[in-house]
């Protein structure tokens, strides 16, 4: 069980997660969902430690989670520069004895020997998801992973989690685009207000669409209806 | 027209506030210090001040943004260059180089219209056989390998002459610090697998190895001709030892998961200003220790503090 209790985060004394208390099934996949800036990132930044609460306690199974545990795949990221990506992905240690690099990368269309500089978006998220699969690791937090990917990167992504998770990693995935979450989260969680609102399972995933967008998009329709 | 200026005074007043105003003292009277030295060392001097310049052009991070948004971008840039050259510039006018306030107002005018960013796609599978899984030095070297070559190749001939293999040495190990301006991804870093401790004394090891392998045979020449200087040559390799420790430092102390690059620029010519006035030295020291502490309790932020 990943226990969170307690937990407050804020930027320059502006409250952004605020007593936040709530486990998560360990080997499970789980969505966060929530509006932009409902605070889905900095929990992500503070669940890996790169953000420190301002109170509040984490735990994995009652321990400390180790940052070397952690598989982060952001929304953001940078690279080396004049790094070609075979040289990137052998910075990482290959600990998952299965990680078949060349196979991987002919999956997910990357040339490995090209500079990343040259590549797309797509491909440099699809790169930096082969870094942290390499590595035998406990959680992995997807930020926004569907973001930029073309329909077979989506697909073979989506099967990548469904194998991790077979493999008995818990995985955490943030997305503004919900659809994707359905089929592959065991429980997907809504931020709202500073905090986690509700937690829906596979059958209730229509009353969520219902409750996290319903009251939005009245509104958006009511504004624009009025604005344009 | 002087939309840069204005940028540049607001970030000066937010960052420095009065501060800059003793930072333009100091820079200048070190530059009164070194052009009027006996030992006549004005004339490298101003080539080292043009680096800097150059340098820093070659690696802003705006050049894009200024010249999309900016009307008459370069003039801009000209006159941002011009003025923060003032101050190094105008010391020289009271010494017997007041010929290298010209000489260094016409170089650096001429920065903004080269184009230094040529496209190298050469990926020179040789340096990865060398460097292994060093990534800065793979991707520092490929970007850049000629010029590395060229100070290297310059201070081995000069090499038995006094001061001329010093001065193309430093330039050389300035490419070298310049290596650590990029951020790597927290990915990367994580992927040492190493405590904060470990991680700066791993990559101080494997610098100091590299400076050693260029700066020892050049230093040993030059020491062999020229005995007078065996002394400043072992302080001139320990200063930029110590220079190295302190870019490490700094990068990891102001290192930032979302932020490509340090900025540790202003630091750093304190920094390299203590190359030119021994009694800094004990302030270089001082400057190393604090940066390294903040460099340990920051990455604690992305590294485990026990493995």
């Amino acid at each position: 069980m990943l226990s969170i209790k307690d937990l407050s985060f804020s930027y320059n004394e502006e409250p952004v997660l605020k007593d936040v208390n709530i486990s998560f099934e360990v080997n499970h996949i789980h969505g966060i969902v929530g509006l932009n800036g409902s605070g889905k990132t900095t929990f992500f930044n503070v669940l890996a430690g790169f953000l420190i609460p301002d109170n509040g306690t984490i735990l994995l199974n009652n321990a400390e989670v180790l940052k070397k545990n952690i598989a982060y795949i952001d929304a953001e990221f940078f690279f080396y520069p004049k790094l070609t990506a075979s040289e990137f992905l052998s910075i990482f240690p290959k600990t998952n004895s299965n990680f078949n690099e060349t196979e991987l990368a002919h999956i997910f269309n990357l040339p490995l020997d090209e500079f990343i500089e040259n590549y797309s978006t797509g491909m440099k998220k699809k790169l930096l998801i082969l870094s942290q699969l390499k590595q035998d690791k406990q959680l992995f937090i997807f930020d926004e992973p569907f973001n930029g990917l073309d329909i077979e990167s989506n697909k073979s992504l989506q099967y990548i989690i469904e194998l991790l998770n077979k493999k008995g990693k818990t995985i955490f995935i943030a997305s503004h685009i919900i659809e994707p979450l359905f089929g592959l989260c065991h429980q997907i969680h809504h931020l709202k207000n500073k905090n986690f609102a509700k937690s829906y399972f596979p059958n209730d995933y229509e009353l969520l669409n219902k409750e996290v967008f319903g009251e939005f998009d009245e509104h958006l329709k009511n504004t624009l209806s009025q604005s344009l | 027209m002087n939309q840069l200026l204005k940028i540049r005074f607001f970030q000066l007043k937010r960052d420095l506030g009065f501060l800059f105003f003793v930072i333009v003292a100091l820079v200048s009277c070190v530059s009164f210090f070194v052009f009027n030295h006996q030992k006549q060392i004005g004339l490298y001097a101003a080539g080292i001040v043009v680096y800097l310049f150059h340098n820093f052009h070659k690696n802003r991070r705006d050049f894009a943004f200024i010249t999309k948004h900016f009307e008459r971008a370069k003039f801009q840039i000209l006159i941002e260059y011009q003025l923060f050259l003032l101050p190094v510039s105008i010391s020289c006018l009271f010494t017997n180089y007041w010929y290298c306030f010209f000489i260094l107002h016409v170089l650096v005018f001429t920065i903004p219209f080269v184009n230094f960013k040529t496209k190298n796609t050469f990926k020179f599978s040789f340096i990865t056989r060398f460097f292994k899984d060093d990534f800065i030095f793979i991707s520092g070297v490929r970007r850049n390998l000629v010029l590395l070559i060229i100070l290297f190749l310059l201070a081995l001939a000069l090499s038995p002459l006094k001061l001329f293999p010093l001065v193309t040495l430093f330039l050389f190990n300035n490419v070298i610090f310049s290596f650590y301006e990029a951020n790597e991804s927290v990915q990367m870093l994580q992927a040492s697998q190493q405590t904060p401790k470990q991680l700066i004394a791993s990559l101080l090891n494997s610098g100091v190895k590299k400076m050693v392998l260029v700066n020892f045979p050049i230093l040993l020449i030059n020491s062999i001709f020229n005995p007078d200087l065996w002394m400043f040559n072992m302080y001139f390799f320990a200063y930029n030892v110590l220079i190295l420790a302190t870019v490490i430092a700094l990068k990891y102390e102001s290192y930032q998961y979302k932020n490509s690059v340090s900025n540790h620029q202003i630091k750093l010519i304190v920094m390299i200003l203590g190359l030119f006035i021994p009694y800094l030295f004990p302030l270089a020291i001082i400057f190393y220790v604090q940066s390294r502490a903040g460099a340990i309790k920051n990455l604690s932020h992305y590294l485990d503090v026990v493995n």
